[in-house]
């Protein structure tokens, strides 16, 4: 079966090799369309693991899959491109280029991928239709809106044009970085809603990263990364870490 | 391509940093080359002190200080050169003019030349440019006196004026020649070469002034009115150098060889234009004081950009961690940044080229009239492409350290831009 987004074999990872490592997943499978809910305390390495799943940080030891590919054995280049074609990313703050419009902004994954490109083409729609149709669905429907810069909107709605950007060509694997820090609690719930309906319609795996508990029966899988002071024993630390629940 | 369209679109974003980082580099092109400019102008200016004069003629002494003392009346050749062997040398058949020069008197510092009329026909400067006449016109009768733009302007002489000749050199005079006046006749117009602070008699005039006088003193015994005098032989009997003028530029060694190994007595003769070039060359520190210093200006202006890419860097580490998130790669990245960097650069460069040749076309009719300083008018010259293409690889350079910071942190830089 190959259902199978994203398999972690005995991932290891330190910043300085030379030390223990702070990230440690014996093993991990993400199936397709599957919402993984990631926690763990301020500085335990979330967002380090979101960067190795994204090939944007090189792992130190063990192996990680996406679609089938071993991030370790292939180039910088093709893991820009498997993230290019098979991703899309949420930050936490920060998500837009400022000068560019909101729809520009939506649209900048296309310009990186081909994959995605056709993927739009497929549904008989051109990219600006589709970047139109993803922010209407997240509740940014007006027009002037979508020509606006992107400094004069609120944070709930910047982070909601990020939204449209990740979702944009249908990635299989969306990455979220605490997107909703930034926003009061009732927005938080609506945008976490809102992405998790459309990451179903799009079938796509979704990696989300938070440390508000509440959330956790939105997901079908939670993983929690902990953090491990220098002094303790390493034995201990294998036992505590990568917690799998369901 | 997405990344250009990119970079153009941050570019105009930044418009007033990245407008005053072009003006800057601009700026610094535009010292970097107009110094160059002026200062291939000075030289040539320099050489062309005088020119389409093939010869300078003396008494036998050293090439520099014939043409010092003769060009710039800068210390005196202490011997002279009889009249029989000026008219002897002008009667050669490769001459076509010659122009004799007698010195030694002054007006208040100003140096006194005895010449002809021949002068003011044959002497030329910078570009093989003939004296003009602001006012007035040549001397005609034995008292006339013609001034450089200098000596008129500084006493504001006009035509008609009176002046009076000391002997010898030097501001201080111990006698003078008060007793014979000469007329402002005419006056010259700016040359930017020592003619400025000349005053042209002819060398009956001066024969006239000394013609009762021994060794120096007014005769004790012996004196003639300015009235007087006019009706005695004023032909000279000595001239300190005359420079002449070949029919045939080519003959130049020829006659100058025939000149050195004169018989009748020792003379030299010297090319000007070669002898100026030697000295500007001996007085090479201005050059190299003028290198330095435009090197230093093109640092600053270099340093300066370097400076604006730098404080930018920071503020875009989040459009690259965006960038990076959606696939591109740090290379792209790298390139992203770096070509701002070079359109900058060229931007700054193209503006600086313009302004230099904007500037230099309002400055140069000042240049050349108030200083003699003429730029060459023709393109870019061989030394000036080379300025060019240093800055533009010094800056494709320095355009590459913020590329290469960004390129950096791209690698790091993941889903968090921690500033
Ligand atoms: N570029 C880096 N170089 C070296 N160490 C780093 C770097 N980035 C993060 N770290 C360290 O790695 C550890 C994990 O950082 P990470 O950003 O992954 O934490 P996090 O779980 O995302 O925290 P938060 O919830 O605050 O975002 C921290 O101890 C941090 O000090
Ligand atoms: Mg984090």
């Amino acid at each position: 079966m190959n259902n199978s987004i994203i398999q972690i074999q005995n991932l290891k990872f330190n910043w300085d090799k030379s030390k223990v490592p702070f990230i440690i997943i014996p093993e991990l499978e993400v199936l397709k369309s599957e919402h993984l809910l990631i926690k763990g305390d301020s500085g335990s390495g979330k967002t380090t693991f979101l960067n190795l799943i994204s090939g944007v940080l090189p792992l130190s030891s063990g192996e990680i899959k996406i679609l089938g590919e071993n991030l370790v054995d292939v180039s910088s280049s093709k893991r820009d491109a498997i993230r290019a074609n098979h991703m899309g990313v949420i930050f936490q703050m920060f998500n837009l280029i400022p000068y560019l419009s909101v729809i520009e902004n939506v649209l900048i994954p296309i310009h990186f991928s081909e994959v995605k490109k056709n993927k739009i083409r497929a549904k008989g729609i051109g990219p600006k239709e589709e970047a139109i149709r993803l922010l209407t669905e997240l509740g940014l429907q007006q027009k002037e809106i979508h020509e606006k810069k992107v400094t004069e909107l609120s944070v709930g709605q910047q982070q909601r044009v990020a939204a449209a950007r990740a979702l944009i060509g249908s990635p299989e694997i969306i990455l979220a970085d605490e997107p909703t820090s930034a926003l009061d609690e009732n927005n938080s719930m609506r945008f976490l809603d809102l992405l998790l309906e459309e990451c179903k319609k799009n079938n796509s795996t979704l990696l989300y990263v938070s440390h508000d508990s509440r959330i956790h029966q939105k997901f079908q899988q939670s993983i929690s990364i902990h953090d491990f002071t220098e002094d303790m024993p390493i034995a201990e630390k294998t036992k505590k870490e990568a917690v799998v629940c369901s | 391509m997405f990344i250009i369209k990119l970079a153009l679109k941050s570019l105009l974003n930044r418009k007033f940093t990245v407008a005053l980082t072009i003006f800057s580099i601009a700026i610094s092109i535009t010292l970097l080359l107009g110094v160059e400019r002026i200062r291939i102008g000075l030289e040539n200016s320099f050489s062309n002190t005088i020119s389409g004069t093939d010869l300078v003629v003396g008494a036998r002494t050293g090439d520099e200080q014939l043409l010092l003392s003769t060009v710039f009346h800068i210390g005196m050749v202490s011997n002279n050169i009889s009249w029989h062997s000026y008219e002897d040398i002008a009667a050669n058949e490769l001459i076509d003019w010659t122009i004799p020069i007698s010195m030694g008197d002054s007006h208040e510092g100003f140096s006194v030349i005895g010449t002809n009329e021949d002068y003011f026909t044959h002497y030329q400067f910078a570009n093989k440019q003939h004296l003009q006449f602001q006012e007035g016109k040549a001397f005609h009768e034995t008292f006339d006196a013609v001034l450089g733009a200098d000596v008129a302007a500084s006493h504001e002489y006009k035509i008609g004026d009176e002046i009076v000749i000391n002997h010898g050199s030097g501001d201080i005079a111990f006698h003078d020649h008060g007793d014979k006046p000469f007329h402002v006749t005419g006056i010259l117009q700016r040359t930017g070469t020592p003619v400025d602070q000349t005053i042209h008699v002819s060398l009956e005039g001066i024969e006239a002034i000394h013609i009762d006088w021994v060794d120096g003193m007014p005769d004790k015994h012996m004196h003639f009115s300015a009235e007087e005098v006019e009706h005695l032989h004023l032909e000279p009997e000595y001239i300190t150098a005359f420079l002449v003028g070949l029919k045939n530029r080519t003959d130049v060694l020829t006659v100058q060889r025939q000149i050195n190994t004169n018989k009748s007595e020792p003379l030299t003769a010297v090319m000007p234009g070669i002898t100026l070039q030697r000295l500007w060359n001996m007085m090479g520190k201005i050059e190299t004081a003028l290198l330095i210093v435009s090197g230093f200006v093109a640092i600053a202006g270099l340093i300066g950009m370097l400076v604006a890419l730098l404080t930018g860097v920071n503020e875009r580490r989040r459009e690259m961690a965006i960038l990076r998130s959606v696939g591109a790669s740090p290379l792209k990245i790298f390139g992203l940044i770096s070509s701002e960097s070079i359109v900058i650069t060229m931007w700054g460069i193209a503006m600086g080229i313009a302004f230099v040749f904007l500037l230099l076309q309002l400055a140069k009719p000042i240049l050349e009239t108030q200083y003699g300083i003429y730029l060459n008018p023709s393109g870019i010259s061989l030394q000036e492409i080379y300025i060019i293409g240093t800055v533009i690889i010094l800056g494709i350079l320095i355009g590459i350290i913020p590329g290469y910071k960004i390129y950096k942190y791209s690698l790091l830089d993941g889903m968090t831009v921690k500033m």
